[in-house]
């Protein structure tokens, strides 16, 4: 019902409209005969009191029907069917009131604005347009009301004599104090108001006289009335009784009751009898004077036309004769305009064709332009030609600067030239009449017209057409029709968007943003500014000003000064970065990632699932979706942001502060998302610091200046359980305008599924969502008397402060990580260390800490790596009262220490060619540090070993000189030792094989000894065994991984007979021994920095030094002979101690012993028998040697022409098979005889060694030379 | 009394590449307008007939805008670099003297966007551009 209801309404309105369309309409509803009312002031307020209206608009309504009319003009009569009449006040005739009515004009198509002229159009290119036109085929529906509205009601009195008055109606109230008095006054034939002199208009109009008269008035409108008849006459009194309660004082025009209404009475006489009577007398007393007159005219006209050229004589008898010319031009204008009136349009032409000839366009172009204006409608109602008087008429208004009738004339073309279809005529003249200096909201129409117009003409000048548009809009502005001119904005704004007219695009993204704030579309005025201000490319005065502009737009029109999401500052989201206690931060995440692993594995959080076999191909379904991270309530959790202003004026904004908001999920939770989104103003402020709120922000005041960045760190603190999503910051701009920012995170798109795959779709990007979990103890830790400078080398003690600051819970179960496993051993002694057992474990410290205690824990460092270190420590702990959201906890700490060089050390080995199961070791140390005057003391020299122990060789019992032990910058020293079996404990001794045996040599037999084997010194060297090994293994799986890309590269070393290479008992073996060595220092450098000034102690660790047994003549199993290693590693690279080739290969010695200065009487004897001793060892431990000893024959002599042969001959058994049992000697006799005396090289024999698999052939290299002397 | 108001290149996708004005005085508002005009003259070389051929050897179209205060004068490259010239519509100009005008314009252009440093189809910033084309101007 209601809906048919709106239909009906609806289909009201097309109608109403449709016949605005019709010009015809609109010339006769201007042409009409016009009635003047004028009514006292009390009248005046009586109808204003009740409905606001006034008398004239209560007799416009009973006009609006069709009335008919009679008039008799001389022989003539005119049988009207549809006679009207314009009531009108004095107000409507006076010039002086053109701009507010206007005005009014404009405001009487308001409600026919629309918002756009079609929705979800964008003009783009010209392709656009014969689609929107289709579409929208009128975008302006208010055009033709409004074209109505303004012919209609325009007039110029000077020239259009139809727009005289033909009636008066003179009304007062009985209240008035002399009613009579009044209408006598009000209008005076003798003295008429004054705008009937200015512009001649007839005084002598029929007069109608109402009194007034309210219900509730106690006058007696009888006797009044009767009075009235006397004075004016009978048929010109009317009474007028009206109900003051009621609307339009009961006088509402309603059809079914009009013919009752004393109104209708008036009117009809008005129509009836005043006016036709007027007009008849009227057109007789014109007719009589334009012929008395025409004579004189004639013959003036005739003058005028022989003497043409005498310009200054005419116009002299022209000027004599004004008044009365005017008259009789007047008479006849008046007499067609009446012509007119009564729709007798043929004879209204020729009587303006006759008086278009009185005028001239440069002596009068006013009455000329009126005039031909007149002819051109008459042509037009009579269909006729009558485009070229209109262009006289345009012309000449505008030549005599009435650019309003201009416009008027230029609707009437207009709509010629639209039958005509000619558009771009049409447009142009239409834009040429609105550049003119009329009312603005009528010159926006005329732009806008013109726009549209030009989109019709065949050459598409989309642009053109846009750009009229935009003028529009800006008259518009002018007119305050905000609407319109949004409206005009955005429609033309998609030609120019994104095409980089940046002066344009100023000017637009401007005008948008006023006019989108004033229609409340706040969402769009934003995007406009942020597009105003993204290019950045206006003057600096320019941007304070839509700054100023900005925030006065938005305070006056927003609600509590809160404007959503402000268009400056830009954050620069990738810079975001938050800081909570238990995870590390983006920047130092590589320091901690490992470890952070590492402790998940140890408590069994298992982030990521194990994939195995065919899992690996659907690898994407089993990554673990990624959560939000734990915070704990009151802690705070800070985020750094970057802000920049991206303007050229600096910019202030107050209370800048992190907007989040927050959820309850806690079972029995209120579920209710709160948020801080509204402004942070003093009265939210306390409410916050009441605890009130879900989470408490810490605001800060920013300055910006211009295109200035700034870096700053922003703190929340949860108060409650629950879920907290940080979604940007809030502040007020310039202590004006509140508004926020959001951070806009990247988010990965997906692309899993094929949901994903067909639309956009993004991952959540959780970094800043938190689940906030119940307290938790907090612990806090840091480095105490940590040395910053060390040498390489130096062993330190320093301190772990432990300390819960939680006020409420205990922690237990502490953890450490570190960074640098091989640099630290926690402990004082043997018995509290807490020890490593691989470098990939947590070392547990067994403490746990109530609330508010602390613990310091002391620890050794060593550095064994120069440069410089960021020493991380991460700490795992976890609550004694158990949170099933978060298990443990980390704390982190960080140092920084440099480790600079000391000394380095060379070792080399060798067998020692005296006794069989002896070695030498040989050291350089070299203070390389040139200088410097660090002089480094040697104090002892440890060696670790199963087996063996060393004796010094370079001396006896005590260092010869001090000197050699002192070493200064610049100099080295050498150190020689025995390595020889340490006796007492022997490898066949199973149970006592993990016993070591230890060696100390000190240097300085005045100190004390360090115990080598103890904490932490041990210790230490055990850990870096580890970190040599965890390298060791990493390059072994490197090389198997290249050897894997590489599969046809074999390696080559096929007479290697060692193990295989992966194996990780590399020395199985036990020639090696650890050798540690200690140094003392005292170094004055940097002493006011260390708080361990005075000696300075270190050790250098050399484990894994191999000695072997070598066999030369076999390039497989000989080592090379006296080369130093260098065996300190101060860069931390592993030093390939152990080369894979370097196994004990062959674990036998030999060394054959005899006289070697024989005296022997050849006389007495011509041979000599000599004994020899070959000593043959089984250096292996565990294996059990088979041996084949083979004499050979000598060499030939070289010298052939010798007479003499010094050869020797082996005598006695040659060939003897030995089995060797581990570190067995076995001496084995030979006997060698000569026969001459001379110097002899014994060694001619065969060693044929049986391996596991081949056998193997050592001959002897060294020489053995025998002196033979015949005595 | 000078007579060029303003110089303007317009790129392919007509989109601004370089517009300068000269009349001294003159407001933001009456620069917004010759920016108006500009745009709009693009309507009437998109309607040239010329245009759709493929190669022409005349660039030189000749008089394309007048309106009260102006008249505007275009030049289309082959690669569909558009070249105007605002003059004040009091001024007249010989049509071969707008070709030579329009010439060396094109010349300046291509000499700066040879510059390997220059990224086709943008605004030209370069300073020694904008003094060429001062330069040039009074020629006219």
């Amino acid at each position: 019902m209601n809906n048919n209801n709106n239909n009906n309404i609806y289909q009201q309105q097309i109608q109403a409209l449709q016949q605005y369309k019709d010009i015809k309409h609109s010339i006769q509803s201007w042409i009409t005969p016009k009635v003047l009312i004028l009514s006292s002031p009390s009248v005046g307020k009586l109808f204003q009191k009740t409905n606001n209206s006034s008398l004239h608009e209560v007799f416009a309504q009973y006009v609006m029907e069709k009335k008919k009319a009679n008039f008799k003009i001389g022989e003539s009569s005119y049988d009207l069917q549809d006679f009207k009449v314009n009531f009108i006040n004095s107000k409507s005739l006076d010039p002086q009131e053109n701009p507010n009515l206007f005005k009014d004009i404009g405001n009487t198509v308001d409600s026919l604005s629309t918002d756009e002229y079609c929705n979800n159009f964008k003009l783009r290119t010209k392709q656009d347009i014969p689609y929107f036109q289709k579409i929208c085929p009128e975008p302006t529906p208010w055009f033709d009301k409004y074209r109505h509205n303004f012919i209609r009601a325009s007039h110029y009195l000077e020239t259009e004599t139809f727009a005289h008055p033909l009636a008066c109606i003179i009304a007062v109230s009985s209240e008035d104090q002399n009613p009579i008095g009044m209408l006598v006054k009000m209008f005076d034939p003798a003295k008429p108001p004054q705008i009937f002199q200015q512009y001649n208009i007839d005084p002598n109009i029929p007069k109608i006289y109402i009194l007034v008269h309210p219900e509730t008035s106690h006058g007696e409108s009888d006797k009044r009335l009767s009075e009235m008849k006397n004075t004016f006459g009978p048929t010109v009194s009317y009474i007028l009784r009206v109900n003051t309660k009621e609307d339009y004082c009961g006088l509402h025009f309603d059809p079914s009751t009009a013919h009752l209404n004393p109104l209708t009475l008036i009117i009809n006489d008005i129509l009836q009898k005043h006016i036709p009577n007027y007009i008849e007398r009227s057109m007789i007393d014109l007719s009589e004077n334009i012929a008395t007159n025409r004579k004189s005219f004639f013959s003036k006209m005739k003058v005028s036309f022989r003497i043409g050229n005498k310009k200054n004589e005419k116009e002299v008898e022209q000027d004599a004769t004004q008044s009365n010319q005017v008259s009789i031009e007047q008479s006849m204008r008046k007499m067609a305009d009446q012509y007119f009136l009564l729709q007798d349009y043929e004879q209204a032409l020729s009587n303006y064709k006759s008086l278009v000839k009185e005028y001239n366009s440069d002596k009068s172009p006013n009455y000329f332009a009126s005039v031909n204006e007149m002819i051109g409608i008459c042509n037009f109602m009579l269909n006729k030609e009558s485009e070229s008087y209109l262009e006289l008429a345009y012309n000449n208004y505008q030549k005599a600067g009435l650019n309003h009738c201009s416009v008027r004339v230029a609707f009437l073309h207009g709509e010629l030239l639209k039958r005509k279809s000619n558009y771009k005529a049409l447009s142009d003249l239409y834009k040429q009449t609105a550049e003119k200096d009329i009312d603005p909201f009528c010159s926006a129409v005329l732009w806008e017209q013109a726009g549209f117009y030009l989109m019709h003409s065949p050459w598409l000048l989309f642009r053109k057409a846009c750009m009229r548009i935009v003028m529009a809009g800006d008259k518009y502005s002018e007119a305050g029709k905000r609407k319109h001119a949004l409206r005009c904005y955005s429609f033309s704004y998609s030609v120019y968007e994104g095409r980089d007219w940046n002066f344009i695009d100023d000017h637009l993204h401007l005008s948008l943003v006023r006019y989108s704030f004033f229609q409340g579309h706040t969402s769009d005025a934003i995007l406009f500014v942020n597009k105003l201000l993204e290019k950045n490319c206006q003057s600096f005065q320019k941007q304070n000003s839509i700054i100023r502009e900005f925030l006065f737009i938005s305070k006056s029109y927003t609600k509590d000064n809160y404007i959503g999401e402000l268009p400056i500052p830009s954050i620069l989201n990738d810079s975001i970065q938050v800081g909570l206690n238990d995870y590390s931060s983006e920047a130092s995440k590589s320091i901690w990632r490992d470890m952070e692993d590492g402790f998940k594995k140890e408590a069994q959080i298992i982030s990521k699932p194990q994939l195995q076999g065919f899992d690996l191909w659907r690898k994407d379904l089993f990554v673990e979706a990624e959560k939000e991270r734990t915070a704990v309530v009151e802690e705070l959790i800070t985020v750094e942001v970057e802000i920049k202003n991206p303007l050229q004026i600096p910019l202030q904004f107050n209370r800048v502060h992190l907007v989040a908001s927050f959820k309850d999920t806690t079972e029995g939770g209120t579920q209710m998302e709160e948020s801080n989104m509204s402004p942070l103003d003093d009265q939210a402020l306390e409410k916050m610091q009441a605890g009130e709120t879900p989470f408490i922000v810490e605001p800060v005041d920013l300055l910006l200046g211009p295109s200035e960045t700034k870096k700053l760190l922003f703190s929340i603190q949860p108060t409650r359980p629950g879920l907290l999503v940080i979604k940007g910051l809030g502040l007020c701009m310039c202590g004006v305008i509140w508004g926020k920012r959001e951070f806009k995170l990247k988010q990965k798109r997906l692309n899993k599924t094929k949901a994903h795959r067909e639309s956009v779709m993004y991952e959540p990007n959780l970094s800043l969502t938190f689940r906030v979990t119940s307290p938790m103890p907090r612990l806090e830790v840091q480095f105490l008397e940590f040395a910053q400078s060390m040498f390489h080398g130096e062993l330190r003690q320093a301190k772990l402060l432990l300390k819960n600051c939680s006020n409420k819970m205990g922690l237990k179960n502490v953890r450490i990580r570190l960074t640098h496993p091989s640099m630290v051993c926690f402990g004082t002694s043997d018995q509290d260390a807490s020890l490593l057992e691989s470098l990939d474990s947590s070392v547990l410290l067994n403490i746990s800490l109530k609330a508010n205690e602390q613990v310091t824990i002391p620890f050794w460092v060593r550095a064994i790596q120069i440069g410089r270190h960021q020493l991380g420590c991460l700490v795992y702990y976890e609550s004694e009262a158990g949170n099933s959201d978060l298990k443990y906890r980390l704390a982190r700490c960080q140092t920084e220490f440099e480790v600079k060089p000391s000394i380095r050390v060379a070792t080399f080995s060798q067998q020692s060619s005296s006794d069989l199961n002896a070695y030498i070791l040989g050291i350089e140390v070299d203070n390389s540090m040139i200088g410097e005057s660090t002089a480094f003391n040697l104090a002892q020299f440890s060696a670790i070993s199963k087996f063996w122990k060393i004796q010094p060789l370079s001396y006896q019992d005590q260092v010869p000189n001090k000197s050699i032990v002192t070493i200064k910058s610049n100099q080295f020293t050498n150190l020689f030792f025995r390595i020889c079996p340490n006796l007492e404990t022997s490898p066949t001794q199973q149970q006592q094989q993990d016993k070591l045996s230890i060696t100390n040599i000190s240097f300085d037999p005045s100190l004390s000894m360090f115990d080598s084997s103890s904490f932490p010194v041990y210790n230490f060297l055990e850990l870096e065994k580890l970190l040599i090994n965890y390298q060791l293994s990493q390059q072994q799986q490197q090389q198997q991984l290249q050897q894997q890309n590489q599969p046809h590269h074999h390696t080559t070393s096929g007479s290697s007979l060692s193990l295989s290479p992966n194996s990780q008992q590399n020395y199985d073996h036990p020639n090696h021994l650890d050798l540690v060595l200690f140094w003392e220092c005292n170094s004055n450098s940097g002493s006011s920095l260390n708080l361990l000034s005075g000696n300075r102690i270190g050790t250098l660790n050399f484990p894994n030094i191999l000695f072997l047994p070598t066999h030369y003549s076999d390039s497989a199993l000989s080592t090379p002979w006296g080369s130093w290693k260098s065996t300190t590693s101060p860069s931390g690279k592993i030093i390939t101690l152990i080369d894979p080739n370097l196994k004990i290969q062959l674990p036998l010695r030999f060394q054959l012993h005899s006289d070697l200065d024989v005296n022997h009487s050849f006389q007495q004897n011509p041979l000599c028998i000599v004994p020899l001793k070959l000593q043959l060892m089984n250096c292996s431990f565990v294996h059990q040697l088979n041996l084949t000893v083979e004499c050979l024959l000598p060499h030939e002599n070289v010298f052939d022409h010798s007479s003499t042969t010094s050869q020797y001959f082996w005598t006695g058994s040659t060939k003897t098979t030995i089995e060797l049992k581990p570190q067995e000697i076995v001496n084995l006799p030979l006997y060698v005889c000569f026969n001459q005396p001379g110097v002899y090289n014994i060694n001619r024999f065969k060693l044929s060694v049986k391996l596991s698999e081949s056998s193997k052939d050592i001959y002897s290299t060294v020489q053995h030379l025998i002196t033979i002397k015949d005595t | 009394m000078k007579k060029v108001v303003c110089v303007a290149i317009i790129g392919k996708g007509n989109n601004p590449l370089f517009i300068q004005e000269f009349a001294t005085g003159l407001t933001d508002e009456n620069k917004l307008k010759l920016h108006y005009i500009v745009h709009c003259s693009l309507d009437i070389i998109e309607d040239k007939p010329g245009n759709t051929k493929k190669l022409s050897s005349e660039l030189y179209l000749g008089l394309l805008y007048p309106t009260e205060d102006y008249k505007v004068y275009g030049y289309i490259t082959n690669s569909k670099i558009k070249f105007f010239v605002v003059v004040l519509d009091t001024s007249d100009i010989k049509d071969s003297d707008f070709k030579i005008f329009f010439k060396r314009l094109q010349n300046l252009y291509i000499n700066t966007t040879s510059n390997p440093f220059y990224k086709p189809n943008t605004k030209i910033e370069s300073t020694k551009f904008l003094q060429e084309v001062i330069n040039l101007a009074p020629s006219l």
